[in-house]
């Protein structure tokens, strides 16, 4: 006859015991928490605002040293608590004692539970016992430390601690039910240990290779850099990186998923066969997926590494099949020798086990590189998308997201449908064009182009890399960029803000700055002329009269969340501005940022050919000098063939324009003291300007063609 | 009582224990025997409830012992592999104990302590194997068991300590009815204590006896007779001669009859010498197998 077991029971006795012999961890980890974050509070009680960044990325559980400890507890009092089953003989002597499984299972659980949360919990109750108001330095925090601003303009108050003792619970807990279930299906310490760190990042690092693998074979995959969805699989890395508020959702997923861990160790530990203890593994099955998992991992980074190494082009997949075979067989013998312990591996079993992963591989390797998915060629149904998130990166860039009310972040969002058909068609093309792309003719730069769809949720967003041609010649680009919808999206009146903290005019010699005055008017001016832009115009490389760079109060007053935060834009001011260049014209910056051929001291273009030098020009001719300094453009438009133009200004006329300006400069800082801006001094720059020629250019013809230009 | 009935154990593809039965009387010493790997500890760690069984069904009073809680807590096993909780004394470790075990016994403990002259404060991880299994002893002796389970217990015991553990051990059967199940490969200590006992080899039991019975059934004699045997006499028809070995006219029989039947064969034959000699437990088990040149010997030795 079997006694009835009980699914769930707890020995206080267990716990008792696994306390006395173990108090050494909770009281290291509460040292650790307190000397890492608490002791520096009290070290420097008197003005805590002196270490305000300290508070914050303690309590938004962006510090390292807390991440460290939050890694380090739950596998240490794991590894401690657990370590009984990793030998005969304490094996055999726990479980020949009157408990059940279960009893010991959920007993060494719970003590695992209460040292790692007692340091945080010790910890938590100081911070709330000596907290006290404690503002940030908003910009500081938004722009240097990378630290977000909290909700409230006190980041030490009772919420922000209990957030803190809450999340990094949340933390510890996830960590310690990964580390528990390591345990039960290893069979030593020492697997333990590399068990737990194996599966707190396995998924992020599933998820990362499988994006690798879909940036290397499918065209516009978006990159392996989406470092939120990789995060977001566990805690340890989402917190931190959500500023300590993932949100309740993901809490609660953390919640069930480490209580499910913890019931399937129950489980596993339930069927556990103690005769394996000392083994790498305990369970066959795992065996056998940390086997094909290590050599998944093992063939992904060599075959990866063979494709880096040739180049990462189209032509280098033949040596990614290369490295994905040598680093399957090398690692498929390594992890089998790791989970054998033995040297003798190789053996009919082994071959077989081979066989059946190379036949899994190739149906891997097979559905990215042949696309069985038909994801490079999917375009999305019109009617089912809401809205469209766009931006161009690269030599034209169209991606100045002024309101984030009208951009996701990264892309301005359109929701016009015309637009919307445009974008369909725009992607359309870009699949017909797929193979274009993927095999260059030419050595065109490329553009990033950034494409998703809102509302529609399959496929995924698509990062293009296509040529600069083929953007300028997109007719649907071309209406989606001087539509009423792309006008007001683009417009500087969506900028929220209070004010301008410092606005500064230059070209890659001189800088000026302007007053919050002079930068209203020239910023309705550029507006204006943003508005008459043709799509042909702005994906002209001709090089701009001079930049705008203005650093500004990101946020209008009622919004307290972000209250103080800096921004920061540029944007060009191209010669066919006519409105803002009349304005420059009539304020007397014009003179200052127009190129003039006097100006020149001297001027050599260089034709580069692969990137070495194929032949060289001087430039003399005054006429030909001015074609460079009018035509000349900002970027190559096919990085194997293009002309680079050194051109050096007269030192004497380079400080002639920042003298003028210097006495000007006092006023200024004078008033936009009032805006708490920064010191805007005009500072001088070194005065060498390169241009560069694409083929067709009117000013390479102009130096190839007329006399005057010494040839070399 | 303890019970095996076909129990079943295979550890990755090898067949450990195969279709075995035991039966432990209570209030007996049973010696458990067999060469290493014969899967004696399988089946000692089998009846202290560690291992669960492929199939099979091991029982104490007619109930399950694995994951059952009452069984467990009346029975002690100290297994070969001896296993302290890490830098706990002998006090410490009593102090679990007795919060674990009802049958605590405190006044025995501290008897057995004085006994046994051990430093009831050092760290446990610090005593020499001998003193750690004392120490095994003490706790396990004082939680008063009913069944107590015992892993090769003497190896690395001085004989006094020998004496003393087998001692207390022996008091326990006398004065509770304690039913020892120890496995060994010592025979010649064990045939002194055990009432009953098993021969393991290969996963399988060979054999399983009652010692009496079997020391009763089986004779060691020395016979010599006045003449030679005429042709096709034999004078040992009649009686299940296991072993003969003849030097000069001194026949040495090893032979499984009870020892009446033995004397009236051969004194019908007119022997000038019979002798019964002392039988060890270890050539009962040879010959039982088919003398010293059977596979058999190796089995134990």
């Amino acid at each position: 006859m079997r006694p009835k077991t009980p699914f769930f029971s707890i020995s206080p006795v267990l716990i008792r015991e696994n306390m006395r012999r173990l108090w050494a961890i909770p009281v290291f980890g509460f040292l650790a928490y307190f000397f890492s974050g608490v002791f520096p509070i009290l070290m420097n009680y008197n003005d805590l605002s002196r270490i305000w960044s300290h508070i914050l990325s303690s309590l938004n559980n962006t510090q390292p040293f807390f991440l460290m400890i939050h890694a380090l507890i739950p596998t240490i009092s794991a590894a401690a608590i657990f370590r009984y089953l990793h030998a005969a003989g304490s094996a055999s002597v726990m479980h020949a004692m009157p408990f059940t499984r279960f009893t010991l299972f959920y007993s060494n659980l719970a003590s695992g539970l209460i040292m790692i949360s007692l340091p945080v919990l010790a910890n938590g109750a100081i911070l709330l016992a000596i907290q006290k108001p404690v503002e940030y330095d908003a910009d500081y925090s938004y722009q240097i430390s990378g630290l977000y601003p909290p909700s409230t303009p006190n980041i030490m108050s009772t919420p922000h601690i209990m957030n803190w003792v809450g999340m990094s619970l949340v933390i510890v807990l996830f960590v310690y039910s990964l580390c528990v279930l390591a345990g039960i299906i290893t069979g030593n310490t020492v697997m333990h240990i590399m068990t737990a760190g194996f599966l707190n990042f396995i998924l992020p690092a599933l998820f990362l290779l499988l994006t690798l693998w879909g940036d290397i074979f499918l065209f516009g995959f978006p990159p392996a850099v989406q470092v939120a969805g990789i995060s977001s699989l566990t805690p340890l890395i989402y917190v931190p990186f959500s500023n300590g508020s993932p949100g309740w959702l993901l809490i609660t997923i953390y919640l069930i998923v480490s209580a499910l861990v913890c019931l399937f160790s129950a489980a596993l530990y339930a069927i556990r066969p103690l005769e394996r203890a000392g083994d790498m593994l305990v369970f066959r099955p795992v065996e056998t997926a940390v086997n094909y998992l290590v050599t998944f991992f093992g063939m992904s980074v060599t075959a990866y590494y063979f494709y880096a190494m040739d180049g990462g082009t189209e032509e280098s997949k033949s040596r990614f099949y290369i490295g994905a075979a040598a680093g399957a067989l090398i690692f498929f013998i390594l992890s089998r020798m790791l989970v054998k312990k033995t040297l003798r591996v190789w053996n009919r079993k082994a071959a077989a086990g081979f066989g059946v992963y190379a036949i899994a591989a190739l149906l891997v390797i097979a559905g990215f590189s042949l696309d069985l998915s038909g994801y490079e060629r999917r375009v999305p149904n019109p009617d089912r998308v809401e809205e469209v998130g766009f931006s161009v990166a690269g030599i034209v860039s169209m991606s100045e997201p002024f309101a984030e009310s009208h951009s996701d972040g990264n892309n301005l969002l359109f929701k016009d449908p015309g637009n919307i058909s445009a974008f369909i068609a725009f992607h359309k093309r870009v699949v017909d064009n797929i193979s274009s792309f993927k095999h260059k003719e030419r050595d065109y730069a490329d553009l990033s182009v950034n494409l998703s769809y809102g509302g529609y949720s399959f496929p995924p967003d698509r990062v293009w890399s296509i040529n600069y041609p083929f953007i300028r010649e997109d007719k649907n680009l071309k209406q989606i960029f001087e539509s009423q919808e792309f006008k007001s999206l683009n417009s500087l009146i969506n900028l929220e803000t209070d004010g301008f903290k410092s606005v500064t005019l230059h070209d890659w010699n001189y800088s000026v700055s302007l007053t919050p005055y002079q930068a209203r008017e020239l910023f309705s001016c550029v507006d204006r002329d943003k508005t008459l832009e043709t799509w042909e115009q702005f994906t002209d490389l001709t090089y701009p009269l001079a930049i705008i760079e203005t650093d500004y109060d990101a946020t209008k007053q009622d919004d307290a969340r972000r209250s103080g935060v800096s921004a920061y834009f540029t944007t060009a001011i191209p010669l066919y501005y006519e409105n803002t260049v009349k304005w420059l014209r009539e304020n007397g910056y014009y003179e200052i940022f127009v190129k003039e051929a006097s100006d020149v001291v001297s001027m050599t273009a260089l034709h580069i050919v692969n990137g070495a030098e194929a032949e060289s020009v001087n430039v003399t001719d005054p006429a030909n000098m001015q074609a460079v300094l009018r035509y000349g453009e900002t970027a190559p438009i096919i990085a194997g063939d293009y002309w680079s133009v050194d051109v050096r200004f007269g030192k004497e006329s380079a400080y002639a324009g920042s003298t003028a300006n210097d006495n000007r400069d006092i006023e200024i800082e004078a008033d936009y003291k009032e805006y708490g801006g920064a010191n805007p001094a005009a500072s001088i720059q070194p005065n060498v300007i390169i241009y560069c020629l694409n083929e067709n250019n009117p000013a390479l013809e102009a130096i190839l063609g007329k006399a005057g230009n010494a040839k070399q | 009582m303890i019970e095996i009935r076909n129990l079943n154990k295979k550890f990755d593809g090898f067949q450990a224990v195969s279709d075995l039965n035991l039966r432990v009387k209570t209030g007996s010493v049973y010696g458990l025997f067999g060469t290493n790997g014969a899967g004696k500890t399988t089946v000692l760690k089998h009846i202290a409830g560690i291992l669960r069984a492929d199939s099979g069904a091991i029982e104490i009073n007619g109930e399950s012992v694995y994951e059952n809680c009452s069984i467990k807590g009346r029975l002690a096993f100290i297994p070969d592999d001896l296993y302290f909780f890490s830098a706990c004394s002998l006090q410490e470790s009593a102090l679990f104990y007795r919060s674990v075990y009802r049958g605590w016994n405190q006044d025995l403990y501290e008897e057995m302590t004085a006994l046994f002259k051990i430093d009831l404060r050092r760290k446990l991880s610090k005593f020499s194997k001998g003193m750690q299994k004392q120490a095994a002893f003490i706790l396990a002796i004082s939680t008063s068991p009913d069944y107590l389970i015992l892993d090769e217990p003497i190896d690395g015991l001085d004989p006094l300590i020998r004496k003393l553990v087998w001692k207390r051990i022996l008091d326990g059967v006398a004065e509770r009815k304690m039913t020892v199940l120890s496995s060994s490969h010592n025979l010649r200590e064990m045939e002194n204590i055990c009432d009953s006992m098993g021969l393991m080899s290969e996963g399988r039991m060979m054999i399983e006896r009652d010692l009496n019975e079997l020391k009763s059934d089986i004779q060691k004699v020395q016979v010599a007779f006045r003449n030679e045997a005429a042709p096709g006499e034999n004078r040992y028809s009649g009686l299940e001669v296991m072993h003969r070995e003849s030097r000069g006219s001194i026949d040495l029989l090893i032979v499984r009859n009870p020892k009446n039947a033995v004397e009236s064969s051969i004194r019908a034959h007119d022997p000038i010498l019979l002798d019964f000699l002392p039988l060890s437990l270890e050539e009962i088990f040879i010959y039982e197998f088919g003398g010293d040149e059977n596979a058999a010997k190796d089995t134990l030795f």
